[in-house]
């Protein structure tokens, strides 16, 4: 497919190896503009604004909004969150992808490591119970 | 009535009780299992105070022993921060003054409500005894399993987010 046929999603996540990624155009009041719908499908919401029913991006609408083109992507690591019915952990990134200076979107890019952090998670479990069960018994004596 | 969204932060050291306290808020329950949290978890409930209508979103962020090491992207857009330390346990809030400067630095017109957890294990002397000799003050001394406190130091902090 030539660069002139696709779309400004496929433009965009071609930049990234796609595995384990979703990608994700919202205009500037949370619509769903596009999504390629690697990880869930969005279709069900597209024209509706994410702000109104996805709390995470809800809470943080002032700081996605206000994203330039000059700003380093913003990072969420480890979001534990349910998410369509998905209880997994993701990635989340959010950057401006500006193709043209009439379309102006916030890209979204989810990454699922739930693997990875499930493995994370349980060492963390252990490593913190030992460390309160030690305070705990040495406040004991 | 009007309605707004403020976004709240739970910070503090691990196992002092954030999770549990969102569980107690939104969902009326308690697990005395202890279940440690990775990154961030997310919940909603809706407040209603006098004129308005809060939208509070929380973020249970992970337990660190110093608040440096939470990823800096968590702190974005916050309104308002519950820092969380568990009353039994001294190195939970050993390090608070330098947290809560930490804290100050990142959002610094955001109230910062300091909780101390796991209330009722403690005696009343026992309790008087930390509030005497804790280096910030604490805003509520909470039990997330019975519930005291919970919702007053919800709603307290949802008022000072509006004002």
């Amino acid at each position: 497919m030539s660069t002139k046929k696709r779309t400004f999603l496929q433009q965009f996540k071609s930049q990234f190896s796609p595995s384990g990624f979703q990608f994700v155009l919202l205009d500037n009041q949370g619509v769903i503009v596009e999504s390629c719908n690697s990880l869930f499908n969005l279709n069900l919401y597209q024209g509706l604004s994410a702000f109104t029913f996805i709390p995470f991006l809800e809470s943080i609408e002032e700081t996605l909004v206000q994203i330039t083109t000059k700003d380093a992507p913003i990072y969420f690591p480890r979001l534990d969150i349910p998410f369509f019915s998905h209880s997994k952990i993701y990635d989340f990134t959010f950057q401006r992808f500006e193709p043209f200076p009439e379309h102006s979107f916030i890209a979204w890019i989810i990454r699922d490591n739930t693997t990875h952090y499930y493995y994370l998670r349980q060492i963390q479990q252990e490593r913190n119970m030992v460390i309160v069960q030690n305070e705990r018994s040495t406040a004991g004596r | 009535m009007q309605q707004i969204s403020k976004k709240v932060i739970l910070v503090g050291n691990f196992g002092v009780g954030k999770t549990s306290l969102v569980r107690r808020f939104v969902h009326q329950t308690f697990s005395d299992e202890y279940l440690t949290t990775l990154g961030v978890r997310i919940d909603k409930k809706v407040v209603n105070l006098a004129n308005i209508t809060v939208n509070m979103i929380l973020w249970d962020v992970a337990g660190e022993v110093s608040q440096t090491k939470v990823p800096a992207s968590y702190y974005l857009g916050s309104h308002g921060v519950i820092y969380v330390f568990d009353l039994q346990r001294p190195s939970s809030f050993e390090n608070i003054t330098s947290d809560i400067d930490f804290i100050r630095s990142k959002l610094p017109n955001a109230p910062i409500c300091v909780i101390g957890n796991k209330k009722d294990l403690l005696s009343d002397a026992e309790l008087n005894s930390i509030q005497q000799n804790l280096s910030v003050k604490a805003s509520y001394f909470t039990s997330a399993k019975t519930g005291e406190n919970v919702e007053a130091m919800f709603e307290m902090i949802a008022k000072q987010m509006t004002e």
